[in-house]
C-alpha cells in the first residue's frame, strides 16, 4: 500500500517533471557547465537561458574617442558654434559604424531602418551622457539639487518609454519610415528641450556638455 | 511475527528510497536564478543592465539589482521572462543560491560605487559613461560578486 501510494507520487514527480532525476546527474550545479551546451536538453530552465543568452550580443565599445576629438578640435578651429555636438554626433557614428553588425540585427528585429537605428543610437548615447549632473552643475555654475536630479533622472527614464512604446507602436500599426522620422524628430527634440529647461543650461553650456569627452583629448 | 516485521522494515526502506528520491528531484526544481536584461534607452544599442531574482517560473522578488537609476524593472510574482515581454533584452544568468546572496552582492556594488539601497546616483564618483561611474561597471561588480561576471561596454577605469 505504502510502496503503491510512494509509487503514485513518483510517477506524478515525474511527470512534472521529466527525467529529474537524470537531470540531477547531469547537471553537476555548475552554471558554466549548464553555460556551455553541455545541458541542452536539460528540462529545467537552463536551454532556455542559453538559447536566449546566444542571442544576445553586446556593442563593442570603441577603442578611443579620437574621431570626436578630431571633428571637436576641427569645429572649433573653423570658429562653429556647436563643436561639442558635432564631436557627440561623430564619435556617436563611429560606435555604431564600430558595432555595424549588430545595429544591423538591431533594426532588423525592431523592424526599423539603419538610418533610423543610427539615430536612436545617437539619442542612446545622448541620453546616458546629460545625466552628468556633476558636469551640468559644473558647467551652469550652479547646484543641481539631489531633487532635481532625481527628476532629470526620471526625464530621461521616462522620455525613453515612451520613445519606445510610440515608435514600436508606429511599427506595430506598419506606419512608413517617413511617418515614423516624424515621431523620431519631434519626441528628440521635445526630450532634449525638457532636459535643458529642467536644468536650466544655456545652448552653449549644453553644447559644452556634449564637448567634455572630446575636449580632453578625446580619452 | 517475524516476517511482518520484515515486511514493515521493507516498506520502510522503500519510502526512505522514495523519499531520497523526491528529495533529489525536489532539488533540481527549487533552483533559483539571477537573470540579467538590458534596457536599450530610446532602442539605442547601448544598455542599462539589470538583474531579477527568479526561480524560473516567477520572479521572487521587487528587487531590481541595478545601479544609477531607480527606474523600475522586477515585479514579484511575475514571469520570469516578463522583462523580455516588456522588450527589454535577455543577457545572461547564473545560478543564484538565495535572494539573500543577491542583497549582499548588491550591498557590495552599492558599497563600491557609492550608491546607497541602488541608489541612482554615487555619492563618491562622478557618473560618466566612459569611465568607471556607471550602471554597467555596478553591475560588473554585482555579477563579479554572485559568481559569474557578465559582459559589459564600458571600460570601468
Amino acid at each position: 500500500m505504502a510502496l503503491a501510494a510512494a509509487g503514485g507520487i513518483l510517477w506524478w514527480r515525474t511527470r512534472t517533471s521529466p527525467d529529474a532525476a537524470a537531470t540531477s546527474a547531469a547537471r553537476p550545479g555548475s552554471a558554466a557547465a549548464a553555460r556551455s551546451g553541455e545541458l541542452v536538453s536539460t528540462p529545467d530552465g537552463t536551454a532556455e537561458r542559453n538559447r536566449l543568452r546566444a542571442r544576445a550580443r553586446e556593442p563593442l565599445p570603441l577603442p578611443s574617442h579620437a574621431v570626436g576629438a578630431k571633428v571637436y578640435a576641427e569645429a572649433v578651429a573653423a570658429g562653429d558654434k556647436t563643436p561639442g555636438e558635432k564631436a557627440f554626433r561623430a564619435d556617436a557614428d563611429a560606435f555604431f559604424a564600430h558595432n555595424l553588425d549588430l545595429a544591423e540585427e538591431r533594426a532588423a528585429q525592431e523592424g526599423l531602418t539603419l538610418d533610423e537605428m543610427k539615430e536612436l543610437n545617437h539619442l542612446n548615447l545622448l541620453a546616458m551622457h546629460i545625466r552628468r549632473w556633476d558636469e551640468v552643475a559644473h558647467l551652469t555654475g550652479r547646484e543641481i539639487t539631489a531633487e532635481q536630479r532625481m527628476r532629470g533622472d526620471e526625464i530621461v527614464m521616462t522620455s525613453s518609454n515612451n520613445f519606445k512604446a510610440a515608435i514600436r507602436a508606429h511599427v506595430a500599426k506598419g506606419d512608413s519610415a517617413e511617418v515614423r522620422g516624424e515621431t523620431i524628430r519631434k519626441l528628440q527634440a521635445e526630450f532634449i528641450e525638457k532636459f535643458k529647461a529642467h536644468v536650466g543650461i544655456s545652448p552653449e553650456d549644453y553644447d559644452r556638455l556634449l564637448a567634455v569627452p572630446f575636449a580632453r583629448g578625446g580619452n | 511475527m517475524t516476517k511482518r516485521l520484515m515486511m514493515k522494515a521493507k516498506t520502510l526502506l522503500a519510502a526512505v528510497a522514495v523519499f531520497a528520491v523526491l528529495g533529489t528531484a525536489s532539488a533540481v526544481e527549487s533552483a533559483t536564478y539571477v537573470d540579467y536584461w538590458g534596457d536599450n534607452l530610446f532602442l539605442g544599442l547601448a544598455y542599462h543592465r539589470f538583474g531579477c531574482f527568479n526561480d524560473d517560473a516567477k520572479t521572487l522578488s521587487d528587487q531590481d539589482y541595478d545601479g544609477f537609476t531607480t527606474n523600475r524593472y522586477c515585479y514579484t510574482n511575475a514571469a520570469w521572462d516578463a522583462p523580455g515581454a516588456a522588450g527589454h533584452t535577455y543577457l545572461d544568468w547564473n545560478y543564484a543560491s538565495s535572494k539573500s546572496q543577491l542583497d549582499s552582492c548588491g550591498t557590495v556594488a552599492n558599497n563600491t560605487y557609492g550608491t546607497p539601497n541602488y541608489a541612482a546616483r554615487s555619492n563618491t564618483c562622478s557618473y560618466n559613461i566612459l569611465t568607471n561611474c556607471n550602471s554597467d561597471c555596478w553591475i560588473r561588480r554585482f555579477s563579479s560578486c554572485q559568481g559569474y561576471q557578465i559582459g559589459i561596454a564600458s571600460p570601468c577605469f
